[in-house]
């Protein structure tokens, strides 16, 4: 399940604004995006890497959400519904700017080789508490689609099912997407300088490895 | 304490494959023990495992951030060319109950006047007793108009309360309130000075009781959110 929205009204409020909203109250407009407008372009940012395009992807959202909150039911969490039509928003953006129109899992086929790793090589253990400027470059470096679902899954809290019906893949491939992201985010992290050697450079590996 | 796979020659690179091939699922939640001793014995893997679990945690606990203040500025700005919002209503249209408000406050202020001038007129002495130049003054005061207290004391009441609790509110949350507070109280100072030069101002008068309902509205909401 989507994770719960900081910042968001409580549900007695928010039900009210949200039926002003859908009359056209401006005030209610202003605070509804006042309540969810860190939280939404925070997931834009990170889905994206990138501060303008998260800016306009934002306001892309909030728009698309007053333009339709008129046919909001109510059958679903506001937080949800607002979430859900978030992403779909940045991953709208994300093929038609970098990933053709395919679904994630004929996407994979062209994605890089998983990240091997090289048993006994000069291993650097992170930093205990990833850097968390690091960490948001890092993330903002990985190739889209592996960022995406790890943005969705590691970041926000969306379980693979959920990333499968959003990405429109197999449960299997998102989960095997996450493995390669969260690996690839390592040599990222490591690359970058933000590791601290655990020994010194080991002798070549025994022949078996 | 694990030791490198060059200490344990018995550990081979297949066991190191095995691992990573189960480390995902580990990752998940999912039980596997062959996981948990393999790191345990082999310093390569427990370094990769606790990386990874570092980043998970860190990136779990990634705090948002703030958009650029222009943002809003311009979706308001497409929100009212595409004309999705409305012009604020007054006050008593939002609540059924009150739509006589709209034909009885100017009927009630004439009401008012007239009632006035009639109390003038017929008290045995009030008029005589006057002098003429403050008979003049007296029929041209202004009418004095205020929110009923009721509605003035519930606004004291819930500007009170929220100042002693404004603290708890996230920063972000208090300065969208605090905002909106102040743009009220402007409207208010705005609509007092309007009627206070001009009594027979109803557009003036009704406009100030509709600022007062809606920092009612907009304090009571904040409340909530404080709690």
């Amino acid at each position: 399940m989507s994770p719960p929205i900081d910042g968001a009204p409580k549900a007695a409020s928010e039900s009210q604004l949200i039926g002003q909203a859908q009359r056209g109250d401006e005030a209610a407009f202003a605070a509804l995006f006042g309540a969810y407008k860190r939280r939404v372009y925070s997931l834009c940012l990170r889905m994206t890497g990138n501060t303008a395009e998260a800016e306009d992807l934002s306001q892309e959202a909030f728009l698309q959400l007053f333009r339709k909150i008129a046919t909001f039911r109510g059958e679903s969490a506001f937080s949800t519904w607002l979430h859900r039509l978030v992403v779909n928003v940045v991953l709208m953006h994300l093929r038609k700017k970098e990933l053709p129109q395919v679904s994630l899992d004929e996407f994979d086929q062209g994605q890089e080789e998983p990240v091997k790793r090289d048993y006994g090589d000069d291993d650097r253990r992170l930093i205990g508490s990833v850097d968390r400027l690091s960490l948001l470059k890092a993330i903002g470096d990985l190739p889209p689609g592996y960022r995406a679902i790890f943005v969705l899954h590691d970041v926000e809290g969306y379980e693979h099912n959920e990333i499968a019906q959003i990405m429109n893949c197999s449960v299997g491939n998102s989960k095997s997407q996450l493995h390669k992201a969260r690996m690839k985010l390592r040599e990222g992290l490591r690359k970058g300088g933000k590791g601290i050697p655990t020994r010194t450079p080991r002798p070549a590996p025994d022949e078996d490895r | 304490m694990a030791s490198s796979s060059n200490d344990k020659p018995e550990l081979s690179r297949s066991a190191c494959r095995a691992f990573d091939l189960e480390l995902s699922a580990f990752l998940e939640g999912e039980r596997r023990l062959e996981v948990e001793r393999h790191a345990q014995d082999c310093e390569f893997c427990s370094v990769v495992l606790a990386d990874l679990e570092a980043i998970r945690e860190a990136s779990g606990a990634l705090p948002l951030e703030d958009p650029p203040a222009r943002m809003w500025l311009n979706l308001r700005a497409t929100l009212a060319a595409e004309g999705l919002v409305k012009e604020p209503v007054a006050w008593f249209e939002r609540f059924p109950g009150f739509a006589w408000f709209e034909w009885a406050a100017p009927v009630g202020a004439l009401a008012l006047l007239a009632i006035t001038a009639g109390l003038l007129v017929r008290t045995p002495g009030r008029l005589e007793n006057l002098a003429p130049a403050d008979t003049t003054v007296a029929l041209l005061a202004p009418v004095e108009f205020d929110v009923s207290p009721e509605l003035a004391k519930t606004v004291t009441g819930l500007e009170e309360n929220y100042a002693a609790r404004e603290a708890k509110l996230d920063p972000a949350i208090k300065a969208t309130y605090r905002k909106s507070l102040d743009s009220l109280n402007d409207s208010i100072k705005e609509c007092r000075a309007t009627v206070e030069a001009k009594p027979s101002d109803t557009l003036a008068q009704e406009y100030l009781m509709a600022a007062y309902a809606e920092k009612a509205e907009v304090l009571q909401s904040a409340l909530e959110d404080v709690r």
